[in-house]
């Protein structure tokens, strides 16, 4: 009898298991970036060369099956990841860059408002450039998407990872905002062995292809501002 | 308080001569990591001339990693030398442990506050409630220290600069330190002994950075950046300490008067808990190095270190400006350099920042060009890449813009052009002046000289070489032509431009090398005549009976050969006009020739009867009694009175030229302007207005000549043109060991002051002082001796009256709080 019991609420767990998705991105326009006319009326600082910090924000309150963000506000703030390092790797061939770091949170108010803390922060390090991404995720099958957060059962068919990486550079002293770009890659996400981990493992995969693509574009970005600026 | 600071300042410096030599500032401190932000902007502290109120200051102080004393940081701000700062205003931070450890310190700017102090206090008991009382106790002491500290730390940044840049070329080039060494004295405002740049190679760098505290020059600006605290009378006295005899007549900068006054304010709070000493900030990256000149001792009294943060004051924006406004630069230079001077701490500090050359096109587009400074270069360097791809047209405005500090920034402004194909031609002349088997020179003229990159000579055979040229105008290039083994005919000039495709080419005639002489024309009695011909260049002498000449200047013009030939000997004078006479040209290869020779009516000859001097009705405000006949006042008129020698009567159209004795200024007196009036036939008198005449630049010794129908005489003497100080007011302490305070205007144009006519207790001025008071020995029998700058050879009578200088009983420095009184104010006379 007791075994019957246990074999029942095993099945019953393995049918109701989900995957819960990750945080959305920032919205970059939500770190208090200036607009369009406000930002014409800052000006460029360039410090060449330069010492870039790289630094992920995410949606307030952002968590992930394996990670969790930083810091209250309109945006939260990642450690330092495989994808941050992938950028790093990248930045340090770039021209004109004199060191490349992850940003430290250890310098960041509990409480983030805007891109200014970020930059206020970035100013004690003797940063000169921030290079701010995020990384927004959606999980979606054929007849559903998911919203940051869902949970996904995770016997579901024919799951797929939508990766959407955007960056900005900013001038630490001035907030200018020296260009931005963005990458888009999407993989399959699920097969019939589905599991937390293999999603997971699945979604940071998709995650890095995407950060490398973006780490491609910033690099020609980076080209074009060390020739105009420098 | 004028009066107590002068005293005191003059009693340190008069009274403990012994130590004069500060110590220097080489012990590394901890380092401090300031940001300030104002409004959106963040910048770092080194990027930071002056604080204003709501500014936020985060501070943090860095330690070695094994720092084993805790320190006590306390931001202080304080709001003037009569105002004690609240308690509010002081901020501390225990450096070692909890939120400060992590995260430094943050303060706000307060309204209402002036300057800012860092202190930097070993932990003890007590230590923030000491040093609250110290300051305001006595804050217009610390006030003093702050303006001090700020003054040595910029003044200091000057010198870091300089010897950063020597040592980066010592080893390397010799032309180029010769090259450098002026270019970095005059961009940092750097006292550099030309005579280091005669010695070997070797010993060059080292000469040009011995007695590195006294090579910093006076700069009006960061004296402007430091003095806005107190007005001004505090380090005008500081750089008149500087002057005096007991700190080397000038020979110390008004860098090494700032330390001994800090030394001296800081000596005076010592208690038997804590001694307070200066902490210099040099730049190390963004963050602040911290340099001290005293050992820290964690006994008791231990050393608090004092460190001046920018004042909170408004902004002063640099007085940068063109070495030449008229130059005009070329666009296309890949190496574009921007010469300008007046603001020493644009190329030793980063408060010039993001500085760009702004460029309007002619279709209204702005260019942005980075520039940044190179001391060593005299100016902004301009990465002018971005310019190929732009279309600006040929002649651009351009100005040097961007920040100083958080304020927009202004700079001077420049006249560019782009190169361009332009047509080339020879100057007139200069087309028939090339002569084959000679280096030769000729001028070229385009509408813009300023792109020419090289120049070479293609010969008829189309062999190039390389031809020395430099601009001479805006317009016009000389050119030396390497024709030693040319041949006559046709060559031509190929002209590389910045930025250009191919070269422009101009074609040139080379003639041949025919020896030939015209004639030799002479004025009689004069001792030079000028030989005319070709190939001159090969004449070594010229005889005319036993009167001996030899060459001086050779020109070419319209190819003909002009050579200056010139004797010692009398006899020429004989030869009368029109007189048949013979001379004989040696040339160098030993054949000789004879020349008939023209000789000339004599040139206009006058003798000087009288002279006259008129004071003006402001000449007695100097003060000074000029003892010698010679001297001119500036303001004053010169009237004086010719006889006429050759011709024998004046003439209506001769003249009598004035000028200075290097010809820089000179005016013209005739019958037309006033400036001569006929008493008869062959008596004039000629009336000279110098201030009109010259301005207010012009000195030393003048001299005039006679011209007539454009036939110049000889000079001849005529007096001393000097410019008088205004010497207002004398105050002297009763002691007779101290020194007195002179106060006037344009004291520059002091030599030096002494108390007796021999000068054996002289105060020599130092070159471009611009103070308004210097100390001055007492007077002798009411009588000081003056040598002024432009005729320091007489000695001239000063005299005023005597006013008494109190002395200051209630010095705050004087009597310190406590233990640790000052040896300096005590050993004071």
């Amino acid at each position: 009898m007791l075994r019957s019991l246990a074999v029942a609420v095993f099945l019953l767990c393995a049918g109701c298991a989900t995957y819960r998705t990750p945080g959305a991105g920032a919205s970059l326009e939500a770190l208090g970036r200036p607009g369009a006319v406000e930002d014409a009326a800052r000006r460029p600082s360039p410090q060449f060369p330069v010492g870039i910090a790289v630094v992920r924000i995410q949606a307030p309150r952002y968590s992930s099956y394996s990670a969790k963000a930083y810091g209250n506000g309109p945006f939260s703030v990642l450690a330092e990841g495989p994808a941050t390092a992938a950028l790093l790797r990248e930045i340090s061939g770039w021209p004109s860059v004199k060191s490349a770091a992850a940003f430290g949170i250890g310098l960041l108010p509990q409480r983030l408002s805007s891109l200014e803390d970020l930059r206020l922060a970035a100013a004690k390090a003797q940063i000169d450039v921030l290079l701010i991404y995020t990384v927004d995720t959606s999980l979606r099958t054929p007849d559903r998407a998911y919203d940051p957060g869902a949970s996904v059962p995770l016997d579901a068919q024919g799951a797929s990872f939508a990766v959407r990486a955007s960056a900005i550079f900013s001038d630490v002293r001035t907030g200018f905002t020296y260009g931005t770009d963005e990458a888009v890659v999407s993989g399959e996400a699920s097969d019939a062995r589905n599991s937390r981990e293999h999603l997971e493992a699945r979604r940071l995969e998709v995650e890095q292809q995407a950060v490398e693509q973006l780490a491609s574009n910033v690099g020609q970005t980076w080209a074009g501002i060390v020739q105009h600026y420098r | 308080m004028l009066a107590r600071v002068c005293w005191l300042l003059l009693a340190f410096v008069l009274g403990d001569a012994a130590r004069a030599a500060p110590a220097p500032f080489d012990l590394a401190g901890p380092t401090l990591n300031i940001v300030v932000r104002r409004g959106p902007t963040i910048l770092p502290a080194s990027e930071v001339p002056d604080l204003a109120e709501d500014d936020h200051l985060w501070i943090k102080a860095a330690f070695p990693a094994s720092q084993s004393a805790d320190y006590l940081m306390v931001a202080v701000f304080l709001r003037g030398s009569t105002n004690p700062p609240p308690e509010s205003w002081f901020f501390s931070c225990e450096t070692w442990r909890g939120d400060c450890a992590r995260e430094g310190l943050t303060v706000t700017v307060p309204k209402g506050a002036q300057q800012a102090l860092v202190f930097l206090a070993p932990s003890t008991s007590g230590d923030m409630h000491a040093i609250v009382k110290a300051v305001r106790g006595r804050p217009g002491a610390f006030v003093r220290a702050t303006q001090d500290l700020n003054q040595a730390a910029l003044d200091r940044s000057r010198l870091e600069s300089y010897l950063a840049a020597i040592h980066a070329l010592d080893g390397g080039d010799p032309a180029r330190l010769k090259e450098v060494a002026p270019l970095l004295a005059r961009s940092l405002a750097i006292k550099v002994d030309e005579k280091c740049l005669d010695k070997i190679p070797e010993l060059q760098a080292a000469c040009l950075t011995q007695a590195q505290d006294s090579l910093i020059l006076n700069d009006g600006q960061s004296t402007s950046i430091a003095q806005a605290l107190t007005g001004g009378p505090a380090a005008d006295l500081v750089m008149a300490a500087s002057v005096t005899p007991e700190l080397g007549y000038g020979l110390y900068s008004p860098y090494i008067a700032s330390v001994l006054d800090i030394v001296r304010i800081l000596d005076s709070f010592g208690t038997a808990q804590f001694q307070y000493i200066p902490a210099l900030a040099s730049l190390k990256g963004d963050k602040l190095a911290l340099m001290l000149n005293a050992v820290p001792s964690f006994y008791s009294p231990k050393s608090v270190m004092v460190v001046a943060l920018p004042a909170v004051q408004k902004t002063r924006l640099p007085p940068l400006h063109a070495v030449d406004p008229t130059e005009i630069y070329c666009a296309s230079r890949t190496d574009l350099v921007l010469p300008v001077e007046g603001a020493p701490l644009a190329f030793s500090t980063r408060y010039a920042h993001d500085i760009t050359l702004t460029l309007a096109g002619k279709d209204g587009q702005t260019l942005r060009l980075p520039a940044r400074p190179d001391a060593a270069r005299g100016g902004y360097v301009v990465n002018t890449g971005r310019l190929q791809a732009s279309s600006l047209g040929d002649s651009v405005h351009g100005s040097l813009e961007g920040w100083w500090g958080f304020e927009p920034y202004q700079g001077p402004g420049f006249q560019l052009r782009n190169a361009h194909a332009s047509a080339w031609t020879l100057t007139a002349g200069d087309e028939d002046a090339l002569i084959a088997g000679r280096q030769d020179t000729v001028h070229l003229r385009t509408d813009g000289a300023t792109c020419v990159d090289s120049i070479m000579l293609r010969d008829p055979a189309g062999k190039e070489l390389k031809a020395e040229w430099k601009p001479v105008k805006t317009d016009e290039v000389e050119v030396k032509l390497p024709l030693t083994d040319a041949h006559a005919g046709a060559m031509s000039l190929l002209i590389s431009q910045y930025g250009a495709g191919q070269p422009q080419t101009v074609p040139i005639q080379v003639f041949s090398n025919v020896r030939r002489l015209e004639s030799f024309a002479i004025h009689a009695g004069d001792a030079q005549g000028v030989l005319s011909g070709s190939r001159l260049d090969e004449v070594a002498g010229l005889t005319i009976g036993s009167a001996a000449f030899v060459p001086g200047a050779l020109s070419t013009q319209g190819g003909k050969d002009q050579l200056v030939l010139s004797t010692a000997d009398a006899q020429t004078a004989a030869i009368a006009p029109g007189a048949g006479a013979t001379a004989v040209v040696s040339f160098k290869d030993g054949r000789t020739s004879k020349l008939a020779v023209t000789v000339e009516a004599p040139r206009p000859q006058l003798a000087l009867i009288g002279k006259n001097v008129a004071p003006s009705q402001s000449s007695g405000d100097s003060n000074i009694r000029l003892v010698n006949q010679d001297q001119l006042p500036q303001d004053a008129r010169l009237t004086f009175s010719v006889r006429a020698q050759i011709p024998a009567a004046f003439a209506r159209d001769q003249a009598i030229e004035v000028a200075t004795a290097d010809g820089s200024f000179s005016t013209t007196l005739n019958l037309g302007n006033g400036g001569l009036r006929l008493e008869n036939a062959k008596v004039a008198v000629a009336t000279l207005d110098p201030a009109k005449a010259f301005g207010f630049s012009a000195f030393g010794p003048l001299r005039f000549r006679p011209v007539v129908d454009s036939v110049a005489g000889d000079w001849q003497a005529l007096a001393t043109l000097v410019r008088l100080p205004v010497l207002k007011d004398l105050q002297c302490p009763e002691s007779p060991e101290l020194a007195c305070k002179l106060s006037g205007a344009d004291l520059f144009l002091v030599d030096a002051i002494a108390s007796d006519p021999q000068f054996t207790k002289a105060m020599r001025v130092s070159d471009g002082f611009p103070g308004t008071a210097l100390p001055v020995p007492h007077p002798t029998e009411g009588r000081l001796y003056v040598k002024l700058r432009d005729d320091p050879s007489v000695v001239n009578i000063a005299t005023l009256p005597v006013q008494s200088l109190p002395k200051p009983a209630d010095d705050p420095g004087a009597k310190p709080d406590g233990a640790g009184e000052s040896s300096s104010q005590a050993g004071a006379p």
